[in-house]
């Protein structure tokens, strides 16, 4: 008896010892020992394939919210906007392109366009938001300055773009369908000297967007020569240029010389 | 007495065995992982729900996580860089090191992690059910430092989740609490910020780069790298080319790296970190309000130069990528001999395994249009503040280990030949005349063909695809003249032979093209002017609503809504 009573107090006394020295702080005894029994297992499933993101679609449902209500709040995003006041502000990080309220306007203008009441806004309003210059409003509003008159274009090219920016006025060409227009065309080459003689990120991102463009022979061969008086002038990293260079006289079988 | 010491000592070791089985024969190495370089609390775990993608770590294979990053992100940066290689190849290789070096110091190189959520899934998914009860619960505690710390821990989350919410756009019941997710022997986990405000690898602020969020691709990692160092280069590319425009750029050459560091920490303190290049020189100010981030970065730059990185701690030490990583920090700023091994990298799978991916169901969701009008604009004056987060007293941070570099496991993709149609995807993408990597196989390049024709693939071997030029190689490069060429096999995409019918159409109308179909979680990529098109795929939705889809000439395929029926922008050519 005294034996059995001996190895009990034992073993219990084990049995606190080791919970108490080796469990995790969090777990009471009872979790600790559940630990004891076998898991459910259960399967992740894993492939390699990349997801698609799910589609949704935007409609016009609500018929009650009237497209008056609609332009009222393009109105009042675009002076908000102008005037800086509903611009996000952070205290380190400011990249005014990036504003969610840009977002919104082209969210407005597509519901309006699936309900067919474009007509709300007008060509200056549009013109207004481009000019931000922020991509997807840009994209936007130009489409839809564009389809109502081409020569809009014009009004376009007026817009101040520096850098990265000049991509949004020359990507408007890409199709190779407004070169068809002289008018257009000429419009076209005279920005992209304009382009070329500002600075040299400029310089750099014009020669890339002109990759995407279609030219005569000529007129690539002439720009290609602006720019490379230009390039003449820069002291440091010519050779990012004049890759560009000579990629175009490769597409366009004339010698750089640059 | 005897007897009662020897059934102690043997039931003490047995319960103590028993009674942690978490610990129970496992090396040191796997109680610590990279991911623990990060705080429990900031991970979010993810049930099955979500759809994300891409390159995960795991505990206890930090050395391979950390080689297939570093492989990535290098073939990413290239990728964005190219046009340097050759041109620049001094600006080339430093951006290449800021690529490594930007996500090392934003978030310890994580992304996702998956997990054991009994032990991981800590604070923040609890409170995230119920915010309010959770905050609640924690301010009744009794007053004491750990207190005071989860509360401001969990006004954080609060504030800053509601912008994540606004941004993701996919409402707010997302995430389950730690006690639902113990379901699971493991869980997906996305790293967020300590105030909760920025998300992921490249640390990416879900207030500022909303149109990210919005498309969701803040779950797939590809989509974060691509993002994320596309956002640097925009940075990188200007500073460098207008130099002289920022006076901390204008330096003595008498340490030919200086100039190339400066430009790294330029890039990350003006574009990356502050939104801004007028802030490229912001790091030479000791005072600034935001020095204490540049002391930060340069640090993290700095353990680069002195072999002290998460890179040196972790990438296996006779693997290709540490080889080519202690080649790149001798020389970036005059590479002499960084191109062989480089071209490797550039051309190995780095995609294969480690991929962790979960896909749901697609749902059409019809949105009726909710979006509440307001009556007066957001005239937002709120200046969100530079959140200094305190220690987490109540965590205890895991202790760390130095992992032992890993073996190397070459991994070569199984792909079983057939003839078919091929097109090429990627760019840059070399072409050789012999089935292996190497100098004397070299023949010409990608970036000499105009637009992405498509060929036949009339043969494989090893990891190479063999090619057969055809009219559309148009060049007087001698290396076309060839009867076939090969082409590594990663780079080669098969064309459908039966796609969904492509048809030409006739745009009659301008219009805006996206990358995907439908409006609220795609982005807007260009213009597109009327035009005749070869359509690939066409989504009509509600029965009415239709998207079309065409390649453009850059190669990619977008999407633009085509009107409603009755009023297409199209016409239909015979």
């Amino acid at each position: 008896m005294k034996k059995l009573a001996l190895v009990s107090g034992a073993i219990v006394l084990a049995l606190v010892a080791g919970f108490y020295t080796s469990k995790n702080p969090d777990d009471s005894i009872g979790e600790s020992l559940q630990r004891l029994l076998p898991k459910k297992k259960k399967k992740a499933s894993v492939s390699v394939k990349l997801v698609e993101a799910n589609p949704e679609v935007l409609i016009e449902s609500k018929k009650t919210v009237e497209a008056s209500k609609i332009s009222k709040k393009v109105a009042d995003l675009l002076s908000c906007l102008q005037d800086k006041t509903c611009l996000n502000k952070h205290e380190r990080f400011n990249d005014e392109s990036l504003d969610p309220h840009f977002q919104k306007l082209v969210d407005k203008l597509e519901i309006l366009e699936i309900q067919n009441n474009l007509d709300q806004i007008s060509e200056d309003q549009l013109l207004k938001m481009a000019a931000f210059k922020n991509p997807a409003l840009f994209h936007k509003s130009a489409a839809l300055l564009l389809e109502r008159n081409l020569l809009s274009l014009k009004d376009l090219a007026k817009i101040d773009f520096q850098g990265k920016e000049v991509k949004l006025f020359l990507s408007l060409y890409r199709s190779g369908q407004l070169e068809l227009n002289p008018e257009l065309k000429a419009l076209r080459n005279e920005r992209i000297k304009n382009y070329l003689n500002q600075d040299n990120y400029t310089l750099l991102t014009t020669l890339k967007e002109m990759q995407n463009l279609s030219f005569e022979s000529s007129e690539a061969q002439m720009l290609s020569g602006q720019a490379c008086r230009k390039i003449k002038q820069i002291d440091s990293f010519q050779g990012i240029y004049r890759k560009q260079i000579n990629k175009l006289a490769q597409k366009y079988r004339f010698n750089p010389d640059c | 007495m005897r007897l009662f010491s020897v059934v102690f000592t043997v039931f003490f070791f047995f319960f103590v065995f028993f009674l942690n089985p978490v610990k129970q024969r496992k090396p040191a190495s796997s109680d610590s992982s990279l991911a623990d370089r990060n705080y429990r609390r900031s991970f979010i775990s993810l049930d099955d729900s979500f759809n994300y993608s891409g390159l995960t770590h795991k505990p206890g294979e930090d050395g391979e996580y950390v080689r297939r990053l570093f492989g990535q992100v290098i073939q990413k940066a290239h990728h964005i860089a190219r046009d340097y290689k050759d041109a620049e190849p001094s600006l080339y290789y430093t951006f290449l090191l800021a690529s490594l070096t930007v996500p090392m110091h934003e978030s310890s190189l994580m992304h996702f992690t998956r997990r054991d959520p009994h032990r991981y899934c800590y604070f923040s998914n609890d409170l995230l059910v119920d915010i309010p009860a959770g905050i609640a619960a924690i301010e009744a505690r009794e007053e004491s430092r750990n207190k005071r710390v989860a509360l401001s821990n969990a006004r954080f989350l609060e504030r800053n989740i509601e912008r994540f919410y606004q941004a993701f756009n996919q409402g707010r019941d997302l995430f389950m609490s730690c006690e639902d997710l113990k379901q699971y022997d493991e869980v997906q986990q996305i790293l967020f910020s300590n105030d909760y405000a920025d998300i992921g690898l490249m640390m990416i602020n879900s207030t500022s780069h909303g149109s990210f969020f919005r498309a969701g691709k803040i779950l797939h990692v590809d989509e974060v790298l691509d993002y994320g160092l596309n956002y640097l280069f925009d940075g990188f590319e200007e500073i460098s080319l207008n130099a002289s425009n920022y006076a901390c750029l204008n330096v003595v050459q008498d340490d030919p790296a200086e100039l190339y560091k400066r430009i790294i920490r330029g890039a990350w303190a003006g574009k990356y970190n502050s939104g801004q290049v007028g802030q490229t020189c912001r790091f030479t100010n000791s005072n600034h309000r935001f020095a204490a981030n540049d002391r930060g970065f340069i640090q993290k730059l700095n353990s680069i130069f002195e072999r002290n990185s998460l890179y040196h701690q972790y990438l296996p030490v006779d693997s290709l990528e540490r080889n080519f990583f202690s080649e790149l920090i001798a020389q970036y700023y005059d590479p002499q001999s960084l191109d062989s091994v480089l071209e490797e990298i550039l051309e190995y799978n780095y995609h294969d395994t480690h991929q962790e991916v979960n896909e749901t169901e697609p749902e059409i969701e019809i949105v009726a249009e909710e979006e509440e009008i307001e009556e007066q604009p957001e005239a937002s004056t709120e200046v969100i503040p530079e959140i200094q987060t305190p220690e987490v007293a109540e965590e205890r941070p895991l202790p760390e280990v130095m992992v032992e570099p890993e073996p190397v496991q070459e991994i070569i993709p199984n792909k079983e030949f057939e003839t078919f149609q091929g097109r090429f995807r990627g760019s840059d993408i070399n072409l050789r005349i012999l089935p292996e990597v190497s100098s004397e196989s070299y023949c010409t390049n990608t970036k000499y063909l105009s637009g992405n024709p498509s060929f036949r693939v009339i043969g494989s071997s090893g990891d190479f695809y063999e090619i057969e030029p055809n009219e559309f190689f148009e060049s007087d490069d001698s290396c076309w003249q060839a009867n076939s060429l090969f082409v590594h096999s990663d780079f080669v995409e098969l064309v459908e032979e039966q796609v969904t019918p492509q048809k030409q159409v006739r745009l009659n109308s301008w219009v805006s093209l996206r990358d995907q179909a439908g409006m609220r979680s795609s982005v807007i990529v260009g213009t597109q002017g009327p035009d005749v098109l070869t359509i690939v795929e066409e989504r009509l939705f509600a029965n009415e609503y239709l998207w079309l889809s065409f390649i453009d000439s850059a190669g990619n395929q977008v999407w633009f809504y085509a009107g409603s029926t009755g009023q297409f922008k199209f016409e239909e050519l015979p």
